[in-house]
């Protein structure tokens, strides 16, 4: 079996002296190139064509993501394995959308990487447990929100519902709508009630799927900006 | 008398008086003086008390007047005067309207007080403030890309020589050791990115705020066991400029500390829209909330530092802060700063 060819990326000599020592103790792979930007990882992976690509996200010169952009465009038979400090969600979500295979944090262990690289190679897609057990344990993980209108609305209930998606304030309702602060604040309960949605962002998101976002209706006033119908720039969402 | 005068003299103090059945309006001496008039040159009409003021805040002027001659509240209003040299002062002008025996309005009347020098010192403290919150938070970047790009770099190496360590030998017990250290090291790195995170995150300059805003949720959400939800729209394609992501996220922070501390919510929202030009930052909690106005008012509490502090950094960036709450009602924190390019928002300083 011909061993994996392997290219890093890393602007950190002892990171990279490290990663090499590491890949090639294991006879099933090895290093053919290295590179300290993005420019050479792409240049060398262009020329080369190794079967993994194992790459920092912040270096210099064309950055990780970008990089990982440019090879699934250009050489899309190599595949990306990010190494990085970074354990945001944010930066994962972002490089898996740039093309990257895989996903490892560099403080795991040294077999973790030699998996991720096997997996990455074998066309699979590989997350570091560490962030992947983030995700899976995370109370925030987008609730079912009720998706079926439950009870028809009241033409008044409609006009509270979504001036609080447009984010008023209960008092910019009560004075537009000419009702007290407290009959707003007893149809937001109700409404919430009726319709099973947990928290003002369910409000939002329903008023998404209702479209009611789509069309223009004056933003809440209080702090000057240019005012008048406006181009709705949410993303359309069906 | 003359006592008074003196002392309005040396106050540089405007008398105002007008009356509504006549429609004139009656200035001392000191008033014509602060205002740039010659002696007797004001002639006492609501048109030439207009055509005074700074344009841009004639109709704010206007509308405090209205609302005083309806009776409504006194009239207590900073605005811009331009004087007959050209050069423009800012005047406190204070008042209230005058009632006869069965109580209807039959004037107003009030002083007038320079206060320019206090305006100006007040922009300059301004200015200073802003520079300080900058120099703190380019201070914190730095601080966690060290951390991130130094000391993260270099644990990785350390965990990764301590691999080719332990591959050296095949005595068990000395590999089992080896693994401990690496599994310190990889808490370290973990401390490591806390502490960065703390600091300043980097996705908040690498990926944008809405990004930012999830990690941190995220985090602040495992920690105390309370679910946020997170909102944002019209920032996918647009990024917001550096010092008003950096407002909004030391926002979002600050009152998400507020909510663990007070709040006893059992969810909350975070929302971010840019619409319009403006870009919305809601929180809310279902929490136990609390009055808000005797809050505000009351002598100083953690709460209220709280709420003060973010909204002034909501006032530095050009924006405003407004909380709805009420006892058992939950809380509600709205910011709106106006997104203004660097043309336009260099005209505005002048």
């Amino acid at each position: 079996m011909t061993p994996l060819r392997i290219v890093l990326a890393d602007d950190h000599v002892v990171v990279r002296e490290g990663l090499k020592a590491l890949v090639n103790a294991h006879h099933t792979m090895c290093v053919v190139g290295e590179a300290s930007d993005g420019e050479a990882a792409c240049e060398l992976s262009r020329t080369l064509k190794p079967d993994v690509l194992v790459m920092d996200l912040s270096m210099p010169r064309l950055n990780g993501a970008q990089a990982t952009q440019r090879l699934s465009e250009e050489c899309p038979s190599v595949k990306v394995l990010a190494l990085t400090v970074h354990e945001d969600r944010g930066y994962l979500t972002h490089i898996l959308q740039a093309g990257a295979r895989g996903y490892v944090l560099k403080r795991a262990a040294a077999d973790e990487l030699i998996r991720a690289i096997r997996t990455v190679a074998d066309g699979g897609i590989y997350i570091d447990p560490m962030i992947a057990g983030k995700i899976i344990q995370n109370p925030m993980l987008p609730h079912a929100a009720a998706t079926r209108e439950r009870a028809p609305l009241s033409v008044r209930e409609t006009e509270v519902l979504r001036r609080i998606a447009r984010g008023y304030s209960n008092k910019e309702i009560a004075a537009e709508l000419g009702i007290s602060v407290k009959t707003v604040e007893t149809y937001k309960a109700r409404l919430m009630d009726k319709q099973g949605l947990k928290s003002r962002a369910d409000i939002v998101r329903f008023a998404i799927r209702r479209g009611w976002l789509d069309s223009e209706c004056p933003s809440p006033v209080g702090c000057t900006g240019p005012v008048g119908p406006f181009p709705d720039t949410r993303p359309r969402k069906s | 008398m003359t006592r008074l005068l003196r002392a309005l003299h040396a106050g540089r103090i405007g008398v105002w008086e007008w009356d509504f059945a006549t429609d004139h309006i009656t200035w001392s001496d000191t008033h014509e003086a602060t205002w740039g008039f010659a002696p007797g040159a004001f002639p006492g009409t609501l048109a030439a008390f207009l055509a005074a003021i700074h344009p841009d805040d004639c109709e704010l002027v206007h509308l405090a007047i209205e609302h005083c001659r309806c009776g409504e509240s006194g009239i207590r209003q900073e605005f811009r005067v331009v004087r007959a040299d050209g050069g423009i002062r800012w005047m406190l002008v204070i008042g209230s309207a005058v009632s006869d025996d069965l109580g209807r309005p039959v004037g107003m009347t009030g002083v007038s007080v320079d206060v320019t020098e206090y305006r100006l010192a007040d922009g300059a403290r301004r200015e200073l403030q802003r520079q300080l919150a900058d120099a703190q938070e380019e201070e914190r970047r730095r601080m966690s890309r060290e951390l991130h790009d130094h000391m993260g770099q270099h644990l990785a190496a350390l965990i990764l020589g301590l691999e080719t360590l332990k591959e050296s030998t095949t005595e068990p017990r000395q590999r089992f050791r080896v693994q401990q250290l690496q599994a310190l090291a990889s808490v370290i790195g973990s401390e490591v990115h806390d502490v960065a995170l703390e600091l300043r995150p980097t996705a908040l300059d690498d990926l944008g705020l809405p990004s930012a805003v999830r990690h941190y949720a995220e985090q602040w959400s495992g920690r105390y066991d309370i679910p946020v939800d997170v909102h944002s729209s019209g920032l996918d394609e647009q990024r917001l400029p550096p010092a008003i992501e950096t407002t909004l996220y030391r926002i979002v922070q600050e009152g998400l500390t507020n909510v663990a501390r007070h709040a006893q919510a059992t969810r909350v929202s975070v929302i971010i829209e840019l619409r319009n030009g403006i870009v919305q930052l809601i929180l809310e909690d279902d929490g136990r909330g609390f009055p808000v106005d005797a809050v505000m008012n009351a002598p100083p509490t953690e709460r209220r530092l709280g709420l003060l502090g973010m909204r002034e950094r909501a006032t530095l960036a050009g924006g405003t802060l407004d909380i709805e709450s009420a006892p058992g009602r939950g809380t509600t924190l709205f910011v709106r700063i106006p997104i203004i390019d660097d043309a336009t928002s260099a005209a505005a300083e002048r």
